[in-house]
């Protein structure tokens, strides 16, 4: 009666429910953002609200520590649930026996669940085995499982409808599963491996996946092994991203002809690797190595390359850009960038380097006389005499270039070295004489 | 629960199905289905398929509430930030349960 009052003195008119009359389908949608147990709340709002969180199609939970009344809940609601389709379910549970998975899951399958996530969220205990009969979930289209699940998959099995597979932190029973797990997704499509840490330790990964598009490899693993590696055979791929990958034996990409854009981040101490070369029929790149951590076979050229993105803080990476520049003859953008003032944790470890020179391209690269016309340059460190030279030579042999802009991030007053070699060269560059006539230089302070 | 749904149909030809109360939440819907409702299918002579499917996408996205167009993460937001009377009283949704049913 209170509300009552309140609505009449605000309107003068009782008001209108705002939220029941939408259209059911946003209802759901608004819903589906929501963790379930607050959905199932929603059922006391009104009579009209009683089962509207049945036919949400997005289930989420999240498990306290006891798991028994956890699984009571989670079975109950699964088994009401009415929606025709249940499009994703997502469990977050602390440490739970092999058992609860099997029968989560297990209902989960006869609702035709579209996308299954399972975040174990563990850290030590014993990992759970995933269940053997969901390798025949032949209707799940999406899979994410994270952390401490144990995958074993003895022969081939069926998973034909999974396009999305995302395996964090998993633990593979042994090379063969890999193996029989890729083969058994004939339509996988994006993959996303994150290695993270292991309690058993596998030697070699295979990934054979002929419908694949994208692959994101985080490997991360910080055990500093120098045996396996991996070995990718996806001849649909088109996105690549390799990060974190250190300390194997070898790391194979083969026929990435379709491939068109790539990423490779931190990889280093690989002792047969050829991921540079395999490169090649990319059109956009970027980098984050170091030349002295790399192999980069000679003759490799990139025809197709239009953008390439290199990240500054790494030893000696003027040097890749050398090799880059040579190899790249339709390049028209190029970009440069310093992470390490937005990366915390990141170390510059150029900055222990002795001055040195850079090698400089021996002929004017064919990129710089007929294609590149834009060059972005954020964070320049110009304390390094090679990083002042790959300035000046850009402007001054790109002939073709319409823009160079230099963004500036903010050098605190008392780094009094620091803002003189920047002001050098802010008073430098205008007056370096440009190879372009139509070149816009501009400096943007962040 | 089935929803009434329409065919809206783009310049190039392209068809998209959607449930008609989402579709109403744009007037420019609206006001064609207002004026030229061919049996179910909506023409738009004007509107390319792309354009079309990314003004459904944003009707999907959206909800008009009191006049006012909130995503729908803003909504959820609201629920999710509030006790049932703290919504109920927010939305204006009466409470109909008698007291024995609400237990």
């Amino acid at each position: 009666m209170e509300q009552c009052g309140e609505r009449l003195k605000k309107h003068g008119v009782v008001s209108e429910d705002r939220i029941s009359e939408l259209p059911e389908q946003l209802i759901l949608q608004i819903l589906s953002l929501l963790p379930t147990k607050l959905v199932i709340a929603t059922s006391v709002l009104s009579k009209r609200w009683r089962s509207v969180w049945k036919m949400v199609p997005i289930l989420q939970f999240e498990s306290n520590s006891n798991i028994p009344e956890f699984s009571e809940n989670v079975c109950k609601t699964l088994l009401s649930h009415k929606a025709p389709v249940l499009e994703k379910l997502h469990l977050k549970v602390k440490r739970c026996e092999d058992v609860y998975i099997g029968i989560w899951a297990g209902i989960a399958i006869t609702r035709h669940v579209r996308e299954l996530v399972l975040d174990l969220d563990l850290i030590s205990g014993k990992p759970v085995r995933f269940p053997s009969s969901l390798y025949c979930f032949d209707t799940l289209e999406t899979l994410k499982l994270k952390n401490s699940v144990i995958l074993d998959v003895p022969c081939l099995v069926s998973m034909k409808s999974l396009k999305t597979l995302h395996l964090h932190s998993v633990v593979y029973q042994n090379d063969e599963t890999v193996r029989n797990l890729f083969s058994s997704c004939p339509n996988l499509e994006h993959l996303v491996l994150h290695r993270g840490f292991n309690y058993n330790v596998l030697v070699k990964i295979v990934i054979e996946a002929p419908s694949l598009k994208t692959l994101l490899l985080n490997d991360d693993y910080r055990c500093g092994r120098v045996d396996g590696g991996y070995v990718i055979n996806a001849p649909s791929l088109e996105y690549l991203s390799i990060e974190r990958l250190k300390g194997y034996e070898f790391c194979f990409i083969e026929n990435a002809s379709e491939l068109v854009e790539a990423n490779i981040e931190d990889v280093s101490h690989i002792a047969n690797q050829v991921i540079m070369g395999s490169l090649k029929s990319a059109k956009r790149l970027s980098l984050d190595l170091s030349p002295l951590q790399i192999t980069y076979p000679a003759r490799t050229i990139f025809y197709q390359l239009v953008c390439l993105e290199m990240c500054t803080h790494k030893v000696e990476w003027w040097n890749l850009l050398t090799l880059m520049l040579d190899s790249s003859p339709k390049l028209q953008v190029l970009k440069l960038i310093d992470h390490s003032s937005d990366k915390q944790n990141l170390v510059s470890n150029k900055k222990n380097m002795e001055p040195g020179k850079w090698n400089q391209p021996e002929d004017v690269p064919e990129c710089l006389l007929s294609h590149l016309e834009t060059f972005v340059w954020t964070r320049p460190d110009w304390i390094r005499e090679e990083e002042k030279e790959v300035a000046r030579y850009i402007l001054s042999n790109a002939r073709q270039l319409k823009k160079a802009t230099f963004s500036l991030d903010h050098i605190e007053s008392k780094r009094l070295f620091k803002l003189a070699k920047r002001q050098q060269m802010l008073n430098e560059l205008p007056g370096v004489v440009r190879a372009s006539d139509s070149c816009d230089l501009v400096f943007e302070y962040e | 629960m089935s929803e009434k749904k329409i065919v809206l149909k783009s310049s190039d030809g392209k068809t998209i199905d959607v449930a008609k109360a989402v579709a109403l939440q744009s007037q420019t819907i609206t006001h064609m289905v207002e004026d030229s409702c061919v049996g179910n299918e909506i023409p738009f002579e004007n509107v390319t398929g792309q354009v079309l499917a990314k003004v459904i996408e944003y009707c999907k996205k959206h909800v008009v509430v009191d006049g006012e167009t909130l995503t729908c993460k803003t909504v959820a937001h609201v629920i999710h930030t509030r006790t049932i009377d703290e919504i109920r009283t927010f939305f204006n949704v009466e409470n109909d349960y008698t007291p024995r049913k609400k237990q």
